[in-house]
Order: structure tokens, then sequence, then C-alpha cells
């Protein structure tokens, strides 16, 4: 932490109770331990491919839908299993996970990114900047975001530029919900009060003084809109309006393995579960990250 | 049996994570019917703990060191006995500081003493709760009672909700009341209201009060006998003109030092 | 009622008809701005003749103000427009799914409450124990699963392997025990979170205390006192949980084939049908905004501070 930062946490002015700084290191030791497989995911995602490790991925139609290793009929070469084509689950499993990983965070980043300054701009301006940013807000949050993803897919087919469009347009909401109200009650702060009375410019306020006030809460928020981008990304992709071949995500994994459920239920299975754990373990940092960013969270 | 609650030697350490916190340290105390006494202290010298650890309503990490407290001449809290769940309602009644906030919001002071009535009273019927509870606001002195009791809590002044309080601590006919802080909210004109209200009820029905406060001046004028807490321990003890005429203390002398009307 | 009362709801409704204008225009802007819909419909190689048909036959010939103007007309009286897919009126066909949507919603929704509400006070209650870690984690799976990929291995496990359910489609109640848990999952988690959150702000106040010492016993403490007061942000996730699933639901539709609106919509797309997609739209942001209506008066019944 910086000099600047503790000097505006915005819990300055309370003396920290003994209890409350061992809560604090607590959230940040939790924080390092699910960070921690969620790092060795990613790595292995990412680095696994360039080591030759991984089984062949291509099509080979003498080995089609063999089941995992550890069942029946199924073989360490594919440990995995293998889907209609004969090509490995596991292979397909890694080289999916890098498009869903960068789904996920380009996706909370196309979200959090207008929303946070959409709310900072409504919280800080107030007046009719505020109304109407907020009715925005309001009729976003009064529009069922799976159906405007779809009006638009209808409309532009299914394809990257759209499934941001899509995130972006379903996530701002929430996040400029949040940071308004952050705002709101920050520019009302004695420091933020004084830095005015000392005749310091509104740009400075709001980008050295408001913004990294803020900082904590919309870290947490990205993080759990990686989650929900990913879930997003998931349940459009498996109805065949996200990604589409000859892209694959652990989404459009799901989406071929549904057609094989009835004898092959490991082509699903893997895919799904990879997402489950990617998901539950972003959620939990981001609900760390959120308590640890929330005094009142934080009383006991 | 005179004394209605006598406090013994009690010691109440808090657990931490790291250490074990001392609430209260050998304190003696003791009211009897038809006494006020007051236990007067600064934020953080165990006084609101005392009061709490009476009825009860401690947190889950405090536990009982050595000593007791008894109602009545019954032993209720011990070493190893649960502060989370002491003995509350029909024996003792309790008056919190912000009657805005200790009173539920949602229902109607109507429901509020029909409940604390029902539970305490035994086949109580209908009628004897609306009979009850208007009895109990005419004590209280409020007059309009049918408004009063058709009232949600946020629609009444807070003299009025803080008599209510009162009266939800004394319908169920307590010996023994604790008040905690009562006063701090109110403005002084209504603080003044309360006080009197407190004293013509302990002469009228003989009960005893515990009076905590953190304003000296106000328990040397209601009360028969004063307690000084200072860090979980009572440093001084008498009645309220030995303790304000002649402090042996320095704490005491300090906080009526403290007192700018004083001087 | 008192005047302010009346006042604020007249504020409230006026701000959700200026909600559900804005979701209107753009559910309208999302149709006209997006590009020519007649390029995408019949396909890049169909003759020039045949697209000015079709953007006849869709009004797109007309100037923008006079189609928007049409179309807000459509909507106040009810009619959304024709499908390009089925030839019919699409508010005729949004009503003939809307039961079987309906059906799956409340099935989904009253097992979310009646698991999610316990679980949530149970964590509050024990806040900081086991329990509460268990309960919590547990919610924030439910949050974190893909849920129709849980109804996919909920087929494969109680349909292809043990046999006990049927794997998809509408008709009886056995039909209707999958779907319905599948969608009760998500709700579920949402809910418990929610109502540990706001029981455990509830049992820090002062009154719950103050009850406690008046000898209330603990059940009627956490129910009456606690929970009571806790209820608001809970009927209102409930609320407006139940608008999302009533359109979000697509996925768990498509996975049990089940003939609700989220399939009729879906069709929709894969036909390119856009009128009927933009139908579906607009009376999802109905049903929204007339739920937040709801949310609003359900605030004034339950809290006597804001009648």
């Amino acid at each position: 932490m910086s000099e600047l930062e503790i000097e505006l946490a915005p819990h300055a002015g309370e003396p920290l109770k003994p209890a409350k700084d061992r809560r604090r290191r607590t959230s940040r030791t939790s924080v390092f331990w699910l960070g921690l497989p969620l790092g060795v995911i990613t790595f292995l995602v990412f680095v696994l491919p360039l080591t030759g490790l991984l089984p062949d991925g291509g099509q080979d139609l003498t080995a089609t839908r063999l089941p995992p290793a550890f069942l029946d009929g199924g073989t360490w070469a594919h440990p995995l299993g293998t889907n209609k084509l004969g090509q490995d689950g596991l292979t397909q499993l890694v080289e999916s996970g890098r498009l869903t990983i960068m789904i996920g965070l380009v996706g909370a980043l196309v979200a959090i990114g207008p929303g946070t300054l959409l709310g900072l701009l409504a919280g800080y301006c107030r007046g009719w900047v505020d109304k109407t940013i907020s009715i925005l807000i309001d009729a976003q949050l009064a529009l069922p975001f799976i159906l405007i993803a779809l009006a638009i897919i209808a409309n532009r087919g299914s394809s990257l530029p759209v499934l941001f469009l899509v995130l972006a347009l379903t996530g701002w909401a929430s996040c400029a919900r949040v940071t308004r109200s952050a705002t709101l009650s920050i520019r009302e702060r004695q420091f933020v009060l004084g830095l005015r009375a000392a005749g310091a410019s509104e740009a400075r306020i709001v980008f050295r003084h408001v913004l990294p006030n803020l900082a904590g809460t919309v870290v947490a928020l990205a993080t759990l809109q990686v989650g929900t981008a990913i879930l997003v990304e998931s349940a459009l992709s498996f109805l065949g309006l996200g990604v589409v071949p000859p892209h694959s995500s652990w989404g459009s994994m799901l989406a071929a393995g549904q057609d094989e459920l009835s004898h092959s239920w490991w082509i699903a299975f893997f895919p799904g579960l990879a997402i489950t754990v990617l998901v539950l373990l972003v959620n939990l940092i981001g609900d760390a990250l959120l308590t640890h960013n929330d005094p009142r969270k934080r009383r006991r | 049996m005179t004394e209605l609650l006598t406090i013994s030697g009690l010691s109440i350490s808090a657990r931490l994570a790291d250490c074990d916190l001392r609430l209260l340290d050998d304190v003696d105390l003791a009211v009897r019917r038809g006494q006020i006494v007051g236990v007067v202290g600064e934020s953080g010298s165990g006084k609101t703990t005392l009061a709490r650890s009476v009825v009860g309503l401690l947190e889950k990490n405090v536990r009982v060191d050595g000593g007791s407290i008894s109602l009545a001449g019954e032993q209720v809290v011990a070493p190893g006995v649960d502060l989370t769940a002491g003995v509350r309602g029909g024996q003792v009644g309790m008056v919190f500081q912000d009657a805005s906030r200790s009173l539920n919001p949602l229902m109607k002071v109507r429901a509020h003493l029909a409940e604390v009535l029902h539970r305490h009273v035994p086949g109580i019927d209908k009628d004897e709760v609306r009979r009850r509870s208007v009895e109990v606001l005419e004590q209280m002195r409020i007059t309009d009672t049918a408004r009063v009791l058709d009232s949600y809590p946020h629609q009444l002044s807070g003299g009025l909700r803080q008599r209510v309080a009162i009266g939800l601590a004394v319908v169920t006919r307590p010996s023994l009341v604790i008040a905690d802080e009562c006063t701090t909210a109110l403005d002084v004109t209504t603080q003044t209201k309360v006080v009197e209200l407190f004293r013509t009820l302990v002469d009228e029905l003989g009960i005893g009060l515990l009076f905590v406060t953190h304003d000296l001046m106000l328990a040397s004028d209601l009360c028969d006998e004063i307690a000084v807490m200072s860090s979980g321990r009572v440093v001084e003890q008498g009645t309220a003109l030995h303790v304000l005429e002649s402090p042996e203390q320095d704490y005491t002398r300090r906080l009526l030092a403290a007192i700018p009307a004083w001087n | 009622m008192k005047a302010t009362t009346l006042r604020r709801i007249g504020a409230r409704v006026a701000t959700l008809l200026a909600s559900l204008l804005i979701a209107l225009t753009m559910a309208f802007a999302l149709g006209r701005l997006s590009g020519d819909p007649t390029a995408t419909i019949l396909g890049p190689m169909a003759l020039p003749e045949q697209r000015e048909a079709l953007r006849h036959q869709l009004g797109l010939d007309q100037p923008l103000l006079v189609q928007y103007f049409d179309y807000l007309k459509g909507v106040f009286t009810g009619d959304l427009g024709d499908s390009l897919q089925f030839y019919q009126s699409n508010t005729t066909m949004i009503l003939d799914r809307l039961p079987f949507t309906l059906q799956l919603v409340a099935a989904g929704m009253s097992l979310a409450i009646l698991i999610g509400i316990p679980l949530g006070v149970l964590a509050a209650t024990r806040e900081g124990t086991w329990w509460d870690r268990g309960a919590s984690t547990l919610a924030l799976l439910g949050q974190s699963v893909p849920v129709f990929w849980l109804g996919m291995m909920l087929v494969v496990l109680f349909a292809v392997k043990l046999g006990w359910l049927p794997a998809g489609q509408s008709g009886s109640l056995k039909h209707l025990i999958l779907p319905a848990v599948t969608m009760a999952l998500y709700p579920m988690a949402h809910i418990a979170r929610l109502t540990r959150a706001s029981m455990s702000d509830a049992l820090r106040e002062p009154f719950i205390d103050s009850a406690r010492a008046r000898g209330i016993s603990t059940t009627r403490v956490v129910w009456r006192h606690g929970f009571k007061n806790a209820m608001m942000p809970i009927l209102t996730i409930i609320v407006l949980q139940t608008g999302v699933l009533m359109s979000g639901a697509v996925a768990i539709e498509y996975v049990y084939s089940w003939p609700g609106l989220g399939q009729l919509a879906l069709q929709s797309i894969q036909f390119r049908d856009f009128p009927l997609v933009q139908a579906i739209v607009v009376f999802a942001a109905v049903i929204f905004v007339l739920l937040n209506l709801v949310v609003d008066l359900l605030h004034s019944v339950v809290d006597p501070r804001v009648r």
C-alpha cells in the first residue's frame, strides 16, 4: 500500500482495532490461497499445449467416443476420453480453456470499464447527468439481459466482437450502480470537502482521490464479473449463439456434448466441471475481496 | 429476602483470538427492593457488560471466570453458565439506550405489549392483555393510550418511545429493572421527565432499579447508591452523597471535575 | 392511504414508465440500427426485388419515425406484429407458450424459496460456524455452476442411467421434476446468500437484543423480529428473479425440450424471425416493469414506514 492509499483509505480516522487488522490479514491470505489454484489452472491452460505432453488433438475415427481412463474401456492415451470424431478430451479442454479464460477477462473489462466511468460520473456530477445515467441503469436492469443478447445476435450473427458487445451491454449497469452509490458517499466525506475547500480541481479530486478509494470495490466487482462473463458465454455458446466452430470454448464443447448425452456423457461432463471450478474460484476470490473492502461486512 | 440482585466477586472475560480480555474484575453490587443503584463510568468501563450479564445478553465468546449473580436469592450466573441465555423477561425488565432502535419498526406498540404478556403470563386472554396494556401505559403517564397502542414506533416522539420501552420492561411486573444509558439519546427536558418517571415507578411499585449511566450528576440526582466503575472494576461505592462529597478515588474526582456545572 | 403515499407511488410509476419506454426504444433500435435485417433473413443470395418485398412487408420502407410510432402503438394495443416463420400473431404465440413457462417458473421458484430461505437463516443465526461456512459455500457453488450443464448431468443420472424420470418434454408431474430442480438452483443460491446477509444485519439491530431481554423465545425472535425485518430485499429478489426466469431460462428449456417462452425465443433466433424476437423482448420488458411495480407495492405492505 502506498502512503497515499493509507492516508485516504475509506476508514481513515477510525483507529484500527487489533481484531479488525487480523481480519484484514486473514482475508488477504484467503485471497492468496484461492488465487493459487486459479493461477495454476491458467498457467496449465496456456503452457501445457507448448510442452507437447498432451495427447494428439487431431481426429481419429478409430477411437471415437472413448470413455475416460478410469472407466471400463478407457485408455490412458486419452485420460478424459474422446468425442465423436476421436479428438482427445483433455487436449480439447486445455485448448478451449484459453479462449474461455480470455473471454472471461475481456468480457469483464468491457463491462467494468464503461460501468465504472458512468457510475463515477453519475455519483460525482449529480444533477441531470446523474438522473440520465440512473434512468439508463434502471432501464437496463428492467430489460432481461439474455433477451438483449439474443436480439443482438439475431441481427448480427455470432462472432467474438458481438459476444463482447453483449457482455458489455449486459454487465455495465450493475457495476455502474455500485460505483455510483460508492462515489456519492465518498464525495461527502470530510477529506473531499476539505480538498474542494482548498481549491483542488474537480478532475484531480475525482481521479487522484475518489477513484483510488473506489479501486478496491471495482477490483472486487471486476473479479465477480469474470465469473459472470464465463457463465454467460457458456450459456450462449451452448445455444450455438456465442463461440461457434471453428473456435472452441468450454461452452461450445458443452453444445457438442449435448447430442452425445445418452451414450457418452463424459464429453459434456468435463468442460462443465471445468467451468464450475473456475467460476467458483473466481467468485470465492471476488467475495473475499468484497468483504475485505466493505467495513460493514468486516465487523466480525 | 430483601436483596433482589446480588452480584458478588463477578469476573468475566472475553476470549479473543490471541488473548483473553478481562471485562469485569471482582465486581460486588447489590440492589434491594425500592432502591435505585447507579452504575457510573466512562465508555469501556464495563458498566454495560455488567448490566447485560445480569440478563444474559453477552456475546458467545464471553465466559464467567469467578463469582456469581443471584436474583432474589437464586443463583443465575456462575462459572460455567451460558451467558447468552440467562434469565430474561418476567423477573428482570431491561430498558436500552435508544428506544427508536430497541422497538421493532414493523410492530405496533400493541403487538409489542401483547407479545411479552403472552410470553410471561400463562393463559392470559385478549381482554386481560388489552387491560394491562392500557394500565401500563397509564403508569407511564401516557394520556392518549388508544393512539399510542395503535402506533408504529416511528410514529411516536422520542420521549414517548422511551416511555413505551420502559412500559414494555415493567408490564410483566418484574421485581428488578435495569436501565442501560436509557436517557442518553433524549434531550434534557425529556430526560428529566423520564428520570422522574423512574423515581415514581420505584416508589409506587417497590421495584429495584439498576441505573447505568455515564452521567454522574444525573445518577446523583436519582440514585440512592452509586458504584463508580473503571476498567471493569468498581473503584468507588457508597451513597450518592458520599461519592459526590468525599470522593476517595482519583478517578471519581476526575469524573467530577469533567462536569463544568459543578465548578 | 395518505397523499404522500399516492405521490410516492405516482413518482415510482412515472420512473418505471420511463424505464419501459427506454427499454422499448432499445428493443426497436436493436432491430433497426444494427443493419438491414432482410439481408440476414433472406441470406446473401436473395434478389433485390425479394428484399424489397420483405422490407415492405416488415414496414421497413417507411420513415424511421413512422415505424417507431407504429411500433409503440402496437405495443400498447397488444399487437406485437406477425411472425415470419409461423405466419401467426406474435402475441398469440407468446400467450400459447406462457402457461408452460409459468408452470416451470412457479415450481422452480417455490423450490428455491423453500430451500434458499431456511438455508440463509441457518447461516445467519450460526454466523461464523461451520454451518454458516457450509451453507454459504453451497450457495456460492449454486451461483457458479452453469445450470443447464447441471440439467444435462441430471438427465444422464436420473433419465439415462437410473431411468427414474423422463429426460424431456412436458406433460405430467414427473416431467416437471428435473426442469424445476434445475431451474431452482440459481435463484435458490441467490436467495440463500441474500437471506444470510440481510438476516445477519437484522439480527444485529438493538431491537433484537431488547426482544431477547424480554424473554421472547429464540424462534420468535429469529422469525418475527429478525426475518420480518430482513424480508424486504429477499422479497425484491424473489420477484425480480421470477422475471429473469420467465424469459431467461432459454438454456434450461432447451436442455429439457420444454415448450416455453425460452424455446420460442431460441427458435425465433435460429430462423432469424426478427419480429418474433422483438416481440418476446418487448413482452419480457413489460413483465419486468410490472414485477418492479409489484415489488414497490409489497414494500409498502411490509414496512409501515414507507406507507
